[in-house]
């Protein structure tokens, strides 16, 4: 209708190095260094800083190696690093959580039973009370929240890691699924 | 692309879930139309890659699992259709659209999934950041008196989050929310906007003063508007 169409494809990292034969950049040992996150934890500020000042020097070294001048320039392969790092921090916020709300669960929640006297440590949940919609007893509730947090974590990068698939119950097996 | 639907990699991640997204809304032979969807003209178009791949994960997760509690519907192109297009913005979305979200059809969940983060990040920033808290001695009598002691206030947070942020609340109708997958989610979301409401909410507040996420921030900006100014201690810090 318009004569034209308004879609291009997407540019992606692989594309542009594939294009130039400098897709060895992806093996190359430095990568790692050139494209990680830095974390500041409780680590130093002259620990961070040391970091950082790696991170800039092994961009500039692999930048400065895989560039070909006029064709790929050192801007270009720059920016392909930094969008492979934007990706890592993209998925360490996202992803993380995930796995970290499954350790508390795992730590503080026992799968099939509950312990406390007073039953504050019961997952069970009845349709109407508390704004509930859905009726599950502690164990059933507890393999729900599991598997929900792992479909999540598995959208958004991949498998769980073993550390936190460890505690299968035994219980998931018997429940059907239902509406 | 059809690699996908076949052979999963070890690794994938939202980028291919954005990609099957986009290539879905770009499609030249799966067109949309424009339909009266209750709420306006809304291009209303199926989103097979997208539809499938997530199937795929579901699988695979159900799989890794070895067993499923709920249902595993995956709601797509099954109901009236938002305009999806405002949904590819990056804000997060408040409750009662995530709803609307639910049902588009022009499938924005790698969007949608890309919030989940919004939802979880700030429930860790908070927990991470009790025992610092709980070392100033003035909170440390706080949390003892409100809660019983730092662990009871562990569990009394996380015990609500897991009960009712996964308790199918949040849709308009059963069959939305209920367990389905994307219910799950609306669930979540629901538990957050009522973070409010709840007794440990100071404790948020008290967290979030070092680090505010913008989700909390907008929480705490909703409570201000909704409570006026006599909630001291949100106003002190946020006016």
């Amino acid at each position: 209708m318009l004569g034209f169409t308004c879609v291009t494809p997407i540019r992606t990292v692989h594309e542009l190095l594939d294009a130039h034969g400098m897709l060895d950049l992806l093996r190359d040992p430095l990568i790692t260094t050139a494209t990680q996150e830095i974390v500041a934890d409780k680590r130093s500020r002259r620990e961070i800083q040391r970091d950082i000042k790696a991170k800039e020097r092994a961009i500039e070294s692999l930048s400065a190696k895989y560039s070909r001048e006029p064709k790929l320039s050192q801007e270009s392969v720059r920016q392909a690093l930094y969008s492979i790092g934007d990706n890592h921090a993209f998925l360490r916020t996202n992803r993380d959580p995930c796995d970290r709300m499954i350790s508390y669960l795992q730590q503080y929640f026992h799968p099939t039973q509950v312990r406390d006297k007073k039953s504050a440590d019961s997952l069970a949940i009845r349709s109407g009370r508390g704004g509930a919609r859905l009726s599950h007893d502690h164990a059933r509730q507890y393999a729900y929240v599991v598997q929900s947090l792992a479909l999540w974590r598995e959208i958004l990068h991949g498998a769980l890691p073993l550390r936190l698939r460890g505690r299968r119950c035994s219980c998931m097996l018997t429940f059907s699924p239902t509406g | 692309m059809f690699v996908y639907a076949h052979v999963l990699p070890d690794r994938l991640d939202m980028f291919h879930l954005w990609s099957l997204a986009e290539q879905d809304l770009l499609s030249e032979t799966v067109s949309y139309r424009l339909r009266d969807t209750g709420q306006g003209m809304n291009r209303v178009q199926a989103a097979h890659k997208t539809s499938r791949m997530m199937h795929a994960i579901l699988n695979r997760t159900q799989k890794s699992l070895g067993g499923w509690v709920g249902s595993s519907v995956i709601h797509m192109g099954d109901h009236n259709v938002p305009n999806a297009l405002m949904f590819i913005g990056k804000r997060a979305p408040p409750v009662e659209m995530d709803v609307l979200l639910i049902r588009s059809v022009l499938d924005t969940r790698a969007d949608k999934y890309s919030q989940i983060y919004r939802i979880l990040l700030p429930i860790c920033n908070t927990l991470l950041q009790l025992p610092t808290l709980y070392g100033t001695p003035a909170l440390r009598a706080y949390i003892d008196a409100e809660f019983g002691s730092l662990d009871a206030l562990y569990l009394d947070i996380l015990g609500d989050f897991y009960r009712h942020a996964f308790d199918g609340s949040g849709a308009d109708n059963f069959y939305d929310a209920g367990s389905c997958i994307d219910g799950r989610l609306t669930s979540a979301w629901n538990w957050c906007s009522s973070l409010e409401k709840k007794r440990y909410f100071h404790v948020f507040l008290l967290t979030g003063a070092s680090s505010p996420h913008p989700l909390l921030h907008c929480l705490y900006s909703r409570s201000l508007v909704r409570k006026g100014s006599t909630d001291s201690m949100a106003s002190g810090r946020w006016s």
